[in-house]
Parts: C-alpha cells; sequence; structure tokens
C-alpha cells in the first residue's frame, strides 16, 4: 500500500514534519529552507487579503508583514481554548484554521514526495490532552484524513521511540534528552528493562523551571548565563545515572557548541551526544511507520507520559471458562485504549475492575456497584462495559443497561464511576 | 460470588420470533433462557428450519448438526438439551436442574403441562393466548379432567385472563362455571367484586342461594376497603406521582403515561 507515513511535531511556536521512508528504514525531515535549511516551520497562518489562499511558516510572516494578508498564531494554543479568530470579517473557529494549517503543513510532503495519499499520520505533542485531541481530530476530519490513520503522541513517547529506533550500542544504559525552545525547556529520560519478559521501555518527562528566554543568547554575558544555567541542571539531572547517550533538541541548541562549553563538558563524559532538530516528529513518523507494520518493530511495554502504566481487567466466563479478561493494557496509549465489551450478569451485584500496574502486579480492585440496574431475573441482563481515558492516569468506567433483547427492554441506564489510577 | 458471562454481540438479520411471547431473540443467550425458563411453551414444531437458521446465523455448526441428528433419533426435549448443553450458557448444575424439569414435565399429564403454559403466558401478560391455552385443556377428553379441583383452577384462571383485559362479563361466566364445580365462598366473593366493576351490589344469581346476608355484608366491607386502597396502588399511583410535577413537565408526563396505558391495552388484546 503506497501512501505517505508523516510525522508532524506540532507545537505552538514552530512545528516540524518528517516522512518515513520503509526503504530507508529512516524517517526524513522535510526542510523548509526558511532559513539555513531549517526544518522548523512557524505554526503560523496568513490568509491573503481577497483571496482564499492561505499561506503558513515563513511565508505567512512575510507576507502578513507586508501588509498583503491576515495572520494567525499560536495556533495549537487556540485550539486548546477552542478559540477563533476573524479574518476580514469572518470568523474562523481554532479547529477551521487549524485544518487549514495542516492542509498547507501536508503540501510540503505530497510536493517534496510526489503523493497524495496519506497512509499515518501520526502527531507529536507537547501534552495531550483530550479536548486538544478531539479537536485535532476533527481539524484533520476536514482534511480528508481519514481517522483510523491518525495517531497521538506525546513528546516522551516519540523521544522513547527515536531513541529505540537508533543503533543499540546507542542505548545500552540510560538515554536522555534535552529540548531547548521558546516555550520553556524539557529533560527527558528512556531506559529498556531488561530482566522482564516483555521487556519494558520507561521514558518520562521533566520540565525544567531553570527554562530562560531564548533571547538572552543574543549576547555574549546572556550565553555564559545560559550555559550556567544548563551546567548546573546536568549536574543535578545526570549525577549518578549510567547513561549511554544524550540527545539535544529544539531550536535553542541550534548552535550549543559555540556558547554552551561547560555544559557539553558534563554532557560528552563517557557519553555519546547528538544534536539535532527533529527529534519529535522523526520519532512520530517512526511510530506511525511502525502502525502500518503487522508486525512491531519494538516488542516492548512502554511505560510514559501518554501511556497507560496499569492494565484495567475483570474476570468473566468465556465459553464456559473464567478468564482475566484486558480491557486496557498497560503500555498502550491512553486515547486509543478505549474499549468495551458485553457482558451478562450471572448473580453480580458488583462489577469489580481490577487494576494491575505494571511495575508491581500489586492489584487493586475498583468495585462499581450494579444495584441501580433494573430487577430483572438472573442471566437477563446485558451490560455493556465502556473504559475511556481522560489521561493516563484518569480512567471513565461506565456500564450501560443493555437490557436482554426484546424479553426484557434496555432501559438505557448508565452508571459512571471516575477514579485514577498510578 | 456471581460471575459475568462475556456477551458476544452478533449481526443477526433474521432473529427468531417466538409467536408465543411475542419476542425476537437475537442471540445464543436469549435462546437458552427462553428454552431454561419457557420450556413449556415450546412445543414437537420447535427444532424446524427457522430454528436451523437461527442457530446458523450464531455460527454454531457442531450445534445445528447435533439438532440434526438428535432430530432424527430423539425427541423435544433431547434436542432442547442439546442446545443447552452445546451454547454452555447455563452451568453444569443449571444444566442437572434442567434435566429434571424435564423429567418432571415428561412425567406430567398433558393437562397439567398445558397448565403450565397457561399460566406462563398469563405471567408474561399474554391474556388470549393463555384463554386458548386454557381452552385446549377444557376440550381434551374427559378421563383428563376428572380433578374438579384442578379444573375449577382452570376456570379462575381463565376468568383471570378476562378480568385483566377488562372483559368483566365473560370473567363472571368463567368464574360461575368454577364455583359449580368448587362451591367456594371465595369464588362467591369474586364474582361479587366482579359484579361491582360492573356496577351491581350482589353476587349472580346461581350463588345467591350459598350467600347469607352476613357473607354478603363481608363481600362489602372487603370491596369498600380494596377500594380504597386501590387509590394508593399501582396505576393509580403511577398517576398521583405526576401530579407533584411542575407544568408544562406534568402534561407531557401524563400524557406519556396515557401512551403508555394505550399501548399496554392494545398489546394486550392482541396477545
Amino acid at each position: 500500500m503506497d501512501g505517505l507515513i508523516l510525522g508532524i511535531d506540532l507545537c505552538d511556536t514552530h512545528s516540524q514534519i518528517s516522512v518515513f521512508s520503509p526503504e530507508k528504514g529512516e524517517p526524513e525531515a522535510i526542510l523548509t529552507g526558511e532559513s539555513e535549511n531549517t526544518s522548523l516551520i512557524s505554526t503560523v497562518l496568513c490568509k491573503l487579503k481577497g483571496s482564499d489562499t492561505w499561506l503558513i511558516g515563513y511565508e505567512a510572516y512575510r507576507r502578513a508583514l507586508m501588509g498583503e494578508g491576515t495572520m494567525v498564531d499560536k495556533l495549537v494554543k487556540l485550539l486548546y481554548k477552542n478559540g477563533s479568530a476573524t479574518i476580514e470579517g469572518v470568523r474562523y473557529s481554532a479547529v477551521e484554521l487549524m485544518s487549514h494549517y495542516i492542509e498547507q503543513l501536508l503540501a510540503l510532503p505530497r510536493a517534496a514526495y510526489g503523493q497524495e495519499e496519506v497512509r499515518c499520520l501520526a502527531f507529536s505533542l507537547r501534552e495531550l490532552s483530550p479536548d486538544l485531541l478531539d479537536r485535532l481530530t476533527l481539524a484533520c476530519d476536514a482534511c480528508g484524513i481519514p481517522r483510523s490513520r491518525l495517531r497521538f503522541l506525546s513528546h516522551t513517547e516519540c523521544f522513547a521511540f527515536f531513541a529505540a529506533s537508533r543503533p543499540r550500542e546507542i542505548w545500552p544504559n540510560m538515554v536522555v534528552g534535552f529540548d531547548l525552545n521558546d516555550e520553556g525547556m524539557d529533560y527527558y529520560e528512556m531506559r529498556v528493562l531488561r530482566g522482564r519478559r516483555p521487556q519494558v521501555l520507561e521514558a518520562r518527562r521533566e520540565s525544567l523551571e531553570e527554562a530562560f528566554d531564548l533571547d538572552v543568547l543574543d549576547t555574549a554575558v546572556g550565553e555564559r548565563m545560559a550555559d550556567s544555567i544548563l551546567s548546573s541542571c546536568a549536574d543535578r539531572l545526570l549525577a549518578k545515572k549510567l547513561i549511554s547517550s544524550v540527545f539535544l533538541t529544539g531550536d535553542g541548541f541550534s548552535n550549543v557548541t559555540t556558547w554552551a562549553p561547560e555544559f557539553l563538558k558534563r554532557l560528552c563524559n563517557k557519553r555519546k551526544v547528538f544534536e539535532g532538530q527533529h527529534l519529535f516528529a522523526d520519532g512520530a513518523a517512526i511510530q506511525a511507520y511502525d502502525s502500518t507494520r503487522e508486525e512491531t518493530m519494538f516488542p516492548y511495554v512502554c511505560i510514559c507520559e501518554g501511556r497507560l502504566s496499569s492494565s484495567i481487567s475483570v474476570y468473566a466466563v468465556r465459553d464456559g471458562r473464567n478468564e482475566q479478561l484486558t480491557l486496557a493494557s498497560a503500555g498502550s496509549n491512553w486515547y486509543e485504549a478505549r474499549s468495551s465489551a458485553e457482558f451478562i450478569l450471572d448473580d453480580v451485584q458488583t462489577l469489580e475492575l481490577m487494576i494491575t500496574p505494571f511495575a508491581t502486579q500489586r492489584v487493586e480492585v475498583i468495585p462499581i456497584s450494579l444495584a441501580e440496574l433494573p430487577a430483572r431475573p438472573n442471566k437477563a441482563t446485558r451490560i455493556q462495559v465502556i473504559i475511556s481515558f481522560a489521561s493516563e492516569n484518569h480512567v471513565t468506567a461506565r456500564v450501560v443497561d443493555k437490557g436482554f433483547g426484546e424479553l426484557f427492554p434496555a432501559s438505557g441506564m448508565v452508571i459512571r464511576r471516575d477514579f485514577l489510577i498510578s | 460470588m456471581g460471575n459475568l458471562i462475556l456477551s458476544r454481540p452478533l449481526d443477526i438479520k433474521r432473529p427468531y420470533y417466538v409467536q408465543e411471547l411475542g419476542v425476537h431473540l437475537y442471540s445464543a443467550e436469549e435462546l437458552c433462557y427462553y428454552i431454561y425458563h419457557y420450556v413449556t411453551l415450546i412445543d414437537e414444531n420447535f427444532a424446524d428450519e427457522r430454528l436451523l437458521d437461527f442457530i446458523h446465523q450464531l455460527d454454531q455448526p457442531r450445534l445445528e448438526e447435533r439438532i440434526l441428528r438428535t432430530r432424527e433419533q430423539g425427541g423435544l426435549y433431547d434436542i432442547l438439551y442439546v442446545i443447552l448443553q452445546e451454547l454452555r450458557y447455563y452451568s453444569s448444575s443449571d444444566l442437572f436442574q434442567f434435566r429434571r424439569q424435564l423429567e418432571k414435565l415428561s412425567r406430567s399429564s398433558q393437562a397439567e403441562r398445558l397448565r403450565e403454559k397457561g399460566d406462563l403466558l398469563f405471567e408474561r401478560g399474554q391474556y388470549y393466548a393463555a384463554v386458548r391455552t386454557y381452552n385446549q385443556i377444557l376440550d381434551l377428553d374427559s378421563r383428563e379432567l376428572a380433578d374438579a379441583e384442578f379444573v375449577s383452577r382452570i376456570w379462575q384462571n381463565k376468568a383471570a385472563c378476562y378480568a385483566r383485559t377488562e372483559h368483566f362479563e365473560e370473567a363472571l361466566d368463567n368464574l360461575k362455571n368454577a364455583w359449580l364445580l368448587t362451591r367456594s365462598s371465595g369464588l362467591a366473593e369474586k364474582m361479587y367484586a366482579l359484579n361491582r366493576l360492573m356496577g351491581k351490589d350482589e353476587v349472580p344469581e346461581p350463588v345467591k342461594t350459598a350467600v347469607t346476608d352476613d357473607m354478603l355484608e363481608q363481600f362489602r366491607s372487603n370491596w369498600d376497603k380494596r377500594w380504597q386502597l386501590a387509590a394508593y396502588q399501582g396505576k393509580a399511583l403511577e398517576a398521583a406521582a405526576l401530579a407533584d410535577k411542575p407544568e408544562p413537565e406534568r402534561t407531557r408526563a401524563c400524557l406519556e403515561l396515557l401512551y403508555r396505558w394505550k399501548e399496554e391495552y392494545r398489546k394486550k388484546q392482541l396477545s
């Protein structure tokens, strides 16, 4: 099956897009030529006056500065707030604006690779919120991309899978990353716990309070200060850890060798250090490609931001045998982990959801009373159990009364229980 | 401690229609439930092409084959047992109970089996179907109907069906037949109550001689108490619950209730 396999790192100031090449076995970033062949594309949109033409990135800035159009920026924040912008007297919703932005963004790989079809599109976002993802899905609907071809990943997941896709000598021990950009500074860690079957890929993100405005790098004094800040971060974060590799990403690190000697000295201590601009877009493209394969390239349970750290299951009788039935697996992406199953109650007054953290195997039981359901004879009530997530920790369980065919019609009653998992 | 039974929703295009209950069955679980709880409704023609088509849709080729084989060699009860056994909806202890029930049914007379069927239909609100079944009993050979108490009970059950469908004259006629067999004072009081529903403060003609003035006074007193209680029970209670609702919600709720009652009435008439 042909079609582009894409990863988009969607941030409020800049975005990047990578295309996975199955032939080369790795992603390639789309270079925009905005400045020094960068892959950064400003997350701004400009509508040209009196026409239905939309522009993005540097060209959007340029034309808006020349007074030829109206520009809207901070599109991700606008989408998060479900805001709107009025251009030439017409009100555009954040979803509409995002769909124009994505359409223009997709035009870049389509032109570069001469392919229209999108086989899989993975977005990498700093944080995943259900509202944001729902609206982003709507924006992609407007671009004609089927929902089955969309994936949403956290930066942490993308970092982890980008690192795991590198040669093994890069990650025998822990791999860490620093992301420095206009929106802040984040620190990432990834390691593979090999003692388990299946192996566990564990990753985490820490938002660093020491973040600084990139404008400080415009002066020599500012550069020294930034170097000092980063050095103290490295001392704090890397101490007593066995680290194989360090990845630096974000436009803040684009000339890191010229202004951060002390920081680099701390990093380059028996470790491999890499600097690159499109790590998250590449990680997203790798995941997009992996989701198109029949067999995954990453046979790990991934425990990180955006992924469930616990499994949710119930005991149920299937074909006469009592089995533990998993409704959501540890390591799965919470946004995609929504599941449902139907059961018939055989002398059951309480639904017991078993929460099993991957790390400990200590089972916690979440009881949901079914006493409110209409009274019926035994084995004459069918329920649908729907598990959905608002984040990797926040679970919503709904029990819907489905009745028992025409013998006992459904009441449609819904029992809802929200709870947190570790 | 009970169990959850995993249910696999199937896209059944041609559900199995159960005429006696007026319902369609859409799953293996519903078929098992029907067999287990309504075995007396099931007749010898059960394992027909309609059932086999339904089993085929359930994707149970082995069961299809077993039904065909059992149809050749065994009777209806063997087929029912095979279905429950193969679909594994009921536990082995449930199946044991079911087997006992089948054995009991095999030993019982045709009149008893029909009475169980009629009672089940009555419980389900299928009043006309129940009346037809009770009539089948009354049409049986007189040797089957030697027990006057049993026959009186059938007339009473028929009367109950007519009363539930608000055919009070027919109900009264059936109660008279029942009374002629047992002469019970309980039946006399029921007939008095039916008469009161039709605006008459008396017991009907054949019973008059058996009811003293004191008894009649007692019937009257009991009726008055029940009549007063009726304002706080059943449908009256449903209607009273709407009185506290604010407008326009009350009007809407009253209309919905009336619509539901009409539907229930129509269903009774059609059953």
